[in-house]
């Protein structure tokens, strides 16, 4: 928070250079452009013509003041310029401070501003010994105490975003109290700017609330510049789905992103989004099959990272169950006799069948009181007059029942079915039949089915036929060619009675094979709509209270440590709260969602009107680099320089000028300060040979051995091993392409700057994709003696803490990382005693690895150990690295051979996991 | 003298010598060509005289040389003949070809360099004119033949030149019956000319001047800061805007050039203009009738 000069100067001694541009102008101003050469043969005739129009002795004046403005700003350029932006007094610090930090999920995005922020109020009021007090309003309400600094900036790391709203109003209690005992109190509140309202709150606002009770005090705000998209829910059309996304003030257009993924979390569309300046609210549509949108489980605004850019949806909310009853024996061995396995393939990609091994009548009983959405009866026979009331009760409600024809009601039928029936089938095509197979008759344009197209080759060979009565063509949605009905429906109450007159397997007609069917089946399915009572209840009903499954963190990110949360009653929740955060609760295979934000929300700015309120911004700006903006200038006037100089030259035709004029602003079209080469030859070369990495730490001394143990370590993999790596690189994460590289070692700093945001997306992005980090905090050794938690671990925490980890074990016993080569029990480096943690198999001799390990093979994405392997691998003749402890021999050798398994276990994945099982397959094999 | 102690100018002469050289091969095909082109629309002279070829008989007078007599035709009948022969006018024709650098130039406009015109041009005329038996030779080396594979011995006889070009032809007075065609750009001063071609024509011989340009040298059609260099000395100027300078330019030069002509119209000699962007056989046609059928169309070709 110093003054000074907005403008500052990495290397200001470099500026002295300008001193040398009066000599420079001297020079350029004495050398004219260079006129074209030519030999010319009539020259001596007209020696004597003396030419009208003189030579320019001088160069233009324009043209060295284009020159020296070039010289000028590459002097300044290379006196590395920041612009740093005047940084605003907070406050005066000679009252004591009570910070208040909105730490909801609106705070994610500039957290670590929002952070600095507060512990720059932090500092200088411990610099002027002011007592300081901080809270989060999403902490739980407690009674506010002034004290030292350092207590309120432990109470400030503590602090996260959390995945729900913060209760401003919880708290006004407690800082009332506070103000009305220390009276010369100044307020600061970091705040989100941003109120959250259901229709139907009456809270009033939280600022006039504040004022009202503190009366007239000077109260600092803190507020952010942008206004952020969230989203607050999604519903379902017939074609896709449409997604709500609000923001609680116009902002900057800008282009987003939803990404939605299924619940394992894999990526099922991406949809490209226009938003705006003015806009605050927004409905986007977009199309999606069925399916997919069956699995869509989490939508995201990309690169918006936080809990409000999240939707959740319950996994099964969209599917309707169906109950599937058939009287007909399930016999695995004439599946395809059997309709039920006609039907199952076709609904259950849509819908959640239920089914019961019991007979019919209690299949019924038991399967309509899950309250299904729809219930196909598919080979029964008569049903009991019981049933039949108690299928009608249910059609009362809303449900739908289909049934098939079946063998069995050519003798005798009962009285459920949308139209009379004639006693015995129709037999079309066969030995004692005249006629042939009838097609379908195109659908009645009031028919549910009349957007489906009918394909040619179906042919009904068997139907029950219907009564003729008057209203038999109203009831029929579906006929054969000669008129006579194949599909019937009549409505009971709320819901549908329907009739296929033909069964539901492929004996009958080959209805059942085609796509058609599916088709019909959905358009019925369409029609109904799961019950609304206690639906949900059934599958709760015997614990109304959903445990926490997965919960987000205030980022948008799953969390993977178990955070605290309530079992959820989810009927009398509706967005996330303390108690409950966003996140998924319930059992795994049918989890509710809990989101941030509920569809009847809107979010308005923080009303910040008063007369004591002072509004200073949250201070965004960075320090920027002018340096690759000046440098570019440059390159654009070295451009219009050799330009003008060909101009001069008599170069330029008029023709040709108009050509250039345009090429030379297609360039600067295209030429963007901080473009760079697409592949950079270093990335070429690592693609082009296996080679080690290390990640460049800017620490010389760390670097060095990082460079050397991995070369020791690639000469003894060449000399023991089948694999050559090349010479290894230092790789800077935020740059370079990491993909290319099978391995990067890791060394940890003490003063590890944890790297921003788009780098930690990067190393993300190369740990899913297959890549491996070996993460080195080289402490072992202090570890034993402290056993406190050192620098370069709290760093590894840091980083680790914004990327999504696996759950991490230590190395176990049985592990493959163990034998990929050698055979060896531990991972020694210069230390031996520290641990060495990859990430955890359930059990490892299981066929199923964990899902993060499914991706890669089944390799880690990262191992961590902190014995400091560089240095052991290292030679100790290599260089004057006398930091090396003496490391003994054979110690050497035993961490070089660690290296050499981690890189063929990096190598070779589930490979050598594999030959485990060679002598059992040549067992199996026999002699 | 070994060849690392040779004059510049020397080592110059022996280059341009070997270039041509490398470059004659070419041009005697194109000569042959050209000439080839032009010989169809040529014929013979139509008169009895001193050639080879039979041209008619005629009865026999009174007081002629018995050993005229064609004795097989008389024999025929009773009356004695006389063969007579096609009068071949065997007259030389003597060749200078302008070598000097000023000739080594090409612009973006023309075909090929001047030098290269002026070869195929004075090789192929030699071509014709050997063809129809007369004497030809360069005026330099003083020797005339009228062998019939002349062009081979003159492009040796001109690389033996191009290593010491002159810039005018030698200036001797030719011989009463004898031509002469120079081919030139007509870049050296006027004075120069007027006593070149007065000594040349001095018994009153006949003489032809072709002007090689290219057409750069003509317009000028440069445009912005240029400097020239002089291709013969180490003068140059500098011209700040080509496009101002180019009217008075091209004055100076038509000045020269109508001077040139009024040289040669006074000497009665053939002045004919050709353009390196133009082709050759034109120029070569005209050229060739003027020599072959005499003096019939003596004000020559105006051409361009």
């Amino acid at each position: 928070m110093a003054d000074g000069l907005a403008l500052t100067f990495t290397q200001p001694l470099l500026l002295l250079g300008l001193l040398g541009l009066p000599l420079l102008w001297l020079l350029l101003r004495i050398t004219p452009p260079q006129a074209r050469e030519i030999r010319f043969p009539p020259l001596s005739l007209i020696l004597d013509l003396l030419p009208a129009q003189k030579t320019a002795a001088r160069t233009p004046w324009w043209l060295t003041a284009l020159r020296l403005a070039m010289a000028a700003l590459v002097i300044i350029a290379l006196a590395g310029p920041l612009w740093r932006p005047p940084q605003q007094g907070v406050l005066a610090p000679n009252h004591p401070v009570l910070i208040l930090m909105d730490d909801g999920w609106a705070s994610a995005t500039d957290w670590t501003k929002r952070q600095a922020f507060a512990e720059g109020l932090i500092a200088s009021a411990a610099e002027h010994q002011q007592a300081v007090a901080l809270l989060g309003f999403s902490q739980a309400p407690h009674a506010l105490h002034l004290g030292p600094a350092h207590s309120a900036l432990s109470v400030l790391q503590s602090l996260r975003p959390s995945a729900f709203t913060p209760d401003r109003h919880s708290h006004l209690a407690a800082i009332t109290e506070l103000a009305q005992t220390i009276t010369d109190l100044d307020i600061v509140i970091i705040s989100d700017g941003l109120t959250m309202r259901t229709h139907e709150e009456t809270h009033p606002d939280f600022m006039q609330a504040l004022q009202s009770r503190l009366g007239p005090r000077p109260i600092t705000i803190v507020t952010p510049l942008d206004s952020l998209w969230s989203l607050t829910g999604r519903h379902d059309t017939d074609t896709g789905l449409v997604v709500h996304m609000v923001r609680p003030s116009a902002g900057p257009a800008e282009a987003v992103e939803l990404v939605l993924r299924d619940s394992q979390d894999r990526v099922l569309g991406r949809h490209s989004v226009r938003l705006d300046a003015h806009e605050t609210t927004r409905q986007i549509e977009m199309g999606l099959p069925l399916e997919l949108r069956l699995e869509l489980a989490r939508i995201d605004i990309d690169q918006h990272s936080h809990a409000g850019a999240v939707w959740l949806s319950d996994q099964g909310q969209n599917r309707k169950r169906v109950a599937l009853i058939s009287d007909g024996q399930a016999d695995a061995n004439r599946a395809l006799l059997s309709p039920l396995t006609y039907l199952t393939r076709a609904l259950s990609p849509y819908a959640e069948i239920r089914q019961s091994r019991l007979g019919s009548v209690e299949a019924i009983a038991t399967l309509l009181d899950e309250n299904p959405a729809m219930l196909i009866l598919a080979e029964t026979g008569q049903l009991p007059e019981t049933s039949q009331a108690k299928l009608k009760a249910y059609m009362q409600q809303g449900g739908i029942v289909l049934r098939f024809a079946s063998p069995a009601w050519t003798l005798a039928q009962d009285a459920l079915v949308p139209v009379p029936l004639r006693r015995g089938g129709r037999l079309l095509g066969g030995a004692l039949s005249w006629e042939t197979p009838r097609s379908l008759a195109p659908f009645d344009s009031q028919s549910p089915f009349a957007e489906l197209t009918i394909p040619a080759d179906i042919s009904i060979s068997r139907q029950i036929l219907a009564e003729p009565t008057p209203d038999l063509a109203k009831k029929t949605w579906a006929s054969l060619q000669d008129g006579t009905p194949l599909v019937t429906a009549d409505r009971h109450g709320k819901g549908l009675l329907v009739l296929f007159h033909v069964s539901a397997e492929a004996s009958w007609s080959n209805l059942p094979l085609s796509g058609l069917f599916v088709s019909m089946l959905q358009k019925i399915m369409a029609l109904s709509h799961q019950l609304p009572s206690d639906a949900t209840s059934l599958a709760t009903s015997s614990d109304a209270l959903l445990p926490p499954l997965r919960l987000l963190d205030g980022y948008g990110r799953w969390q993977t440590k178990p955070a605290p949360a309530l079992p959820l009653d989810i009927k009398h929740t509706k967005t996330a709260t303390r108690d409950y955060p966003a996140g998924l609760y319930g059992a795994d295979d049918s989890p509710s969602a809990l989101n941030i934000l509920s569809p009847d929300m809107t979010l308005h700015p923080l009303d910040m009107s008063g007369a004591h309120v002072r509004k200073i911004p949250l201070d965004t700006e960075q320090a920027t680099d002018l340096r690759p903006w000046l440098l570019s200038l440059t390159a654009l006037l070295f451009l219009l320089d050799g330009l003008a100089t060909l101009f001069l030259g008599g170069a330029l035709s008029f023709k040709a000028r108009p050509l250039i004029l345009l090429f030379t602003l297609i360039t600067l079209g295209f030429s963007h300060p901080l473009a760079a080469a697409e592949f950079s030859p270093k990335d070429r070369d690592s693609a082009l040979a296996t080679r080690l990495a290390y990640i460049l730490t800017g620490d010389q001394t760390i670097d060095d051995f990082s460079r050397l143990g991995l070369t020791e370590l690639s000469a003894f993999l060449s000399a023991r091993t089948a694999l050559e790596p090349a010479a290894p690189v230092g790789v800077n994460p935020s740059r370079d392409e990491l993909g290319v590289y099978p391995l990067l070692y890791w060394p940890m700093l003490a003063n590890q700057r944890t790297p921003d945001a788009q780098t930690i997306a990067r190393i993300e992005a190369y740990m899913k994709n297959g890549g491996t980090i070996l993460f080195d905090t080289r402490d072992a050794s202090l570890q034993s003696h402290t056993g406190s938690v050192t620098a370069e671990t709290k760093a590894l925490q840091a980083i680790l803490s914004q990327m999504t980890i696996p759950p991490l074990d230590v190395v176990p016993p049985s592990h493959v990382i163990l034998k990929t080569f050698f055979l060896i029990d531990q991972f020694p480096g210069r230390t031996t005693n520290g641990k060495t943690y990859i990430e955890a198999t359930h059990n490892f001799d299981a066929q199923t690895p964990s899902p993060s390990l499914r991706g890669s093979d089944g390799v880690s994405s990262l191992i961590i150990t902190s014995n400091d392997l560089a240095a052991a691998w290292a030679s100790p003749q290599s260089g004057s690295l006398n930091l090396l402890n003496q490391t003994i021999p054979r110690q050497r050798e035993m961490a070089l051979r660690g290296g050499a398994n981690i890189v063929m276990y990096v190598l070779t994945g589930n490979y050598k996991s594999d030959q485990v099982h060679v002598p059992a397959l040549l067992e199996r094999l026999g002699p | 003298m070994t060849p690392s102690v040779l004059p510049k100018k020397t080592i110059h002469r022996q280059h341009n010598a070997n270039e041509l050289a490398n470059r004659l091969p070419r041009l005697s095909l194109e000569a042959r060509r050209v000439a080839l082109t032009v010989q169809s629309g040529l014929h013979g002279r139509r008169k009895a005289g001193l050639g080879e070829t039979f041209w008619q008989f005629r009865p026999f007078t009174q007081g002629e040389a018995a050993n005229r007599i064609d004795w097989r035709r008389s024999s025929r009948d009773n009356t004695l003949y006389v063969r007579e022969r096609e009068w071949e006018a065997a007259h030389t024709l003597w060749l200078w070809i302008d070598q000097s650098p000023s000739m080594h130039f090409q612009s973006d406009w023309a075909m090929d360099e001047k030098t290269n015109h002026a070869i195929i041009l004075g090789l192929a005329l030699a071509e014709l004119m050997t063809r129809s038996g007369e004497r030809v030779g360069l005026w330099e080396q003083g020797k005339a033949s009228h062998q019939r594979d002349m062009i081979d011995q003159l492009a040796l006889m001109l690389i033996e030149e191009a290593e010491q070009p002159s810039e005018r032809p030698r200036a001797e007075p030719l011989d009463r019956f004898h031509e002469m065609v120079v081919v030139t750009d007509g870049l050296s001063p006027l004075p120069d000319w007027q006593n070149t071609i007065d000594a040349l024509a001095g018994r009153g011989a006949r003489g032809h001047l072709v002007l090689i340009r290219d057409p750069a040298e003509i317009s000028l059609p440069y445009e912005g800061h240029y400097r020239l260099h002089s291709t013969e000395t180490d003068t140059d100027l500098e011209i700040g805007d080509v496009r101002a300078f180019r009217s008075r330019y091209q004055d100076r030069m038509t000045a020269h050039y109508d001077g040139l002509k009024l040289i040669c119209a006074q000497k009665n000699w053939g002045f004919y203009d050709h353009q390196t962007d133009k082709p050759l056989a034109p120029i070569l046609l005209a050229l060739a009738q003027v020599l072959v059928q005499g003096p019939a169309n003596q004000t020559g070709l105006s051409d361009g």
